[in-house]
């Protein structure tokens, strides 16, 4: 469905503010799926 | 009675230190609706500044507080520990970029309220409620304070037919999902004669494990955590009202109040009911295996983006319940691990269709050709979606493996 032919052609955008906590918020997601370390260390403590 | 008994002004005193963050995040609340009535349309923007920034204090709050063990304060009805610090810096950050994303989908469709913040706040101060309660007053009190607001949350577009009749419905189950733990609850305390979760626990383990009227209260606080969680055979809210409330509303829904969710049931579970495990674990093995096969397989058949989240949702509900069933409490204690990680994937899955709806619309259909319309966007959208749901996975994975292990040790 990503690859097909658009229906509607709204451009889809946002606010500086949002590109930037979007784009933070996906390099989180990709950091801390090659590094789980950290966040697995800090759920280990959280049960001590 | 016992916690009424041992109260002292001192005592309350001292205890007040530990829920300074809540008061803060109340306060701050109420300031802000206050605030918000002298503000016009074009000002309002500042309140969902405001609203992040005292999020954002209330976790800088929370994270200094020092918990080196567990520190039950108030008379035994607010407990400390360091999954109650961690579960609330995580609900208020996840939160804070929430309000971050809501902004401008509000705007969009001029619905931009003050209100909208002030209720997130006050769901927040519920589920940060909920997940220090020590005894099943708190317990029972910030659920309905988190409910109740993300009731309202849920109907916050007006106009539209679909909301409100998505807030109905998660109103009605809502409520019957409360009653029912209500109705748990009051057995557990009839049979165990404490509110406290620490003496619930106690009288449990000494010599209660096989009373019926104890295993009727088991089943009834499964069935409510069941509904609240959204696994199956209670599910049947979520699709609805993931599908029909405002997408910041829904995300909302999918991050913090699962989270709430998730600490009702370790508050209720492994921390009162330890003693009785092996009644328990059972029933939610059977929920987290209907809900994962369940969840997965209608969510292929949704030709709405919101609804196969929705159902999403509900599978990654069956390896969380899964992990608490299976692991127990004793054996592998690793079973938060997949609820943050769920909670981070959600945020990641969620801003994927928080950017669709940008775009107005959540058909499946109606987002073709996507990639050309926002190349960077939709490769981002997707493969957080696809991250979010491997996470989840290897989460469990781990889990799952770590269990075994302590298995092979034992």
């Amino acid at each position: 469905m990503y690859f097909d032919e658009a229906t509607d052609s709204t451009v889809i955008g946002g606010s500086v503010l949002m590109r930037t906590v979007l784009s933070a918020n996906a390099l989180l997601a990709f950091g801390l799926g090659v590094i789980p370390g950290t966040l697995m260390r800090i759920c280990q403590q959280a049960l001590q | 009675m016992n916690a009424v008994a041992q109260f002292s002004v001192s005592e309350f005193n001292a205890g007040l230190l530990y829920v300074w963050p809540e008061t803060f995040l109340g306060l701050t609340a109420c300031a802000i609706l206050m605030l918000d009535l002298l503000l016009n349309d074009a000002q309002r923007r500042w309140t969902g500044v405001l609203a992040v920034i005292s999020l954002l204090v209330t976790a800088m709050l929370v994270g200094v507080q020092p918990v080196s063990s567990r520190i039950v304060a108030l008379g035994g009805l607010f407990e400390l520990d360091r999954m109650a610090q961690v579960l609330k810096i995580v609900t208020l950050l996840t939160v804070a970029v929430v309000f971050v994303y809501s902004t401008e989908y509000l705007q969009r469709r001029a619905i931009l309220k003050g209100e909208y913040y002030v209720l997130g706040l006050f769901a927040v101060l519920g589920a940060m409620v909920l997940i220090s309660a020590a005894s099943l007053i708190t317990l029972y009190l910030g659920l309905e304070l988190m409910s109740l607001c993300l009731y309202a949350m849920v109907a916050f577009d007006r106009e539209s037919g679909i909301a409100a009749e998505s807030a109905i419905k998660y109103f009605v189950l809502g409520s019957m999902a409360s009653g029912t733990l209500l109705y748990g609850m009051s057995i557990i305390y009839g049979v165990t004669g404490s509110l406290e979760l620490g003496a619930v626990a106690n009288a449990v383990s000494n010599g209660l494990g096989d009373n019926v009227g104890l295993m009727f209260g088991i089943a009834f606080l499964i069935v409510g955590v069941g509904f609240k969680l959204g696994a199956v055979p209670f599910h049947m809210w979520i699709p609805d009202v993931y599908d029909g409330s405002p997408t910041c509303v829904t995300i909302f829904i999918g991050t913090a109040s699962k989270l709430a969710a998730f600490a009702l049931a370790m508050r209720l579970l492994p921390e009162a009911l330890a003693g009785s495990q092996a009644d328990w674990s059972q029933m939610l093995v059977v929920l987290s295996v209907l809900s994962m096969a369940i969840g997965n397989i209608v969510a292929i058949a949704q030709n709405n983006i919101k609804r196969m989240l929705a159902y999403s949702t509900i599978s990654h509900v069956g390896y969380i319940l899964l992990a608490a069933g299976a692991a127990g409490f004793r054996g592998g204690q690793d079973h938060r691990l997949p609820r943050l990680e769920h909670a981070q994937s959600l945020v990641r899955g969620h801003d994927g269709y928080s950017h669709v709806q940008l775009g107005g619309t959540t058909a499946v259909h109606r987002i073709l050709g996507k990639t050309r319309r926002h190349p960077s966007g939709t490769r981002r959208s997707l493969h957080l979606a696809r991250r979010g749901r491997g996470a989840v996975l290897r989460g469990g994975r781990v889990l799952l493996s770590a269990h075994r292990e302590i298995d092979v040790l034992r």
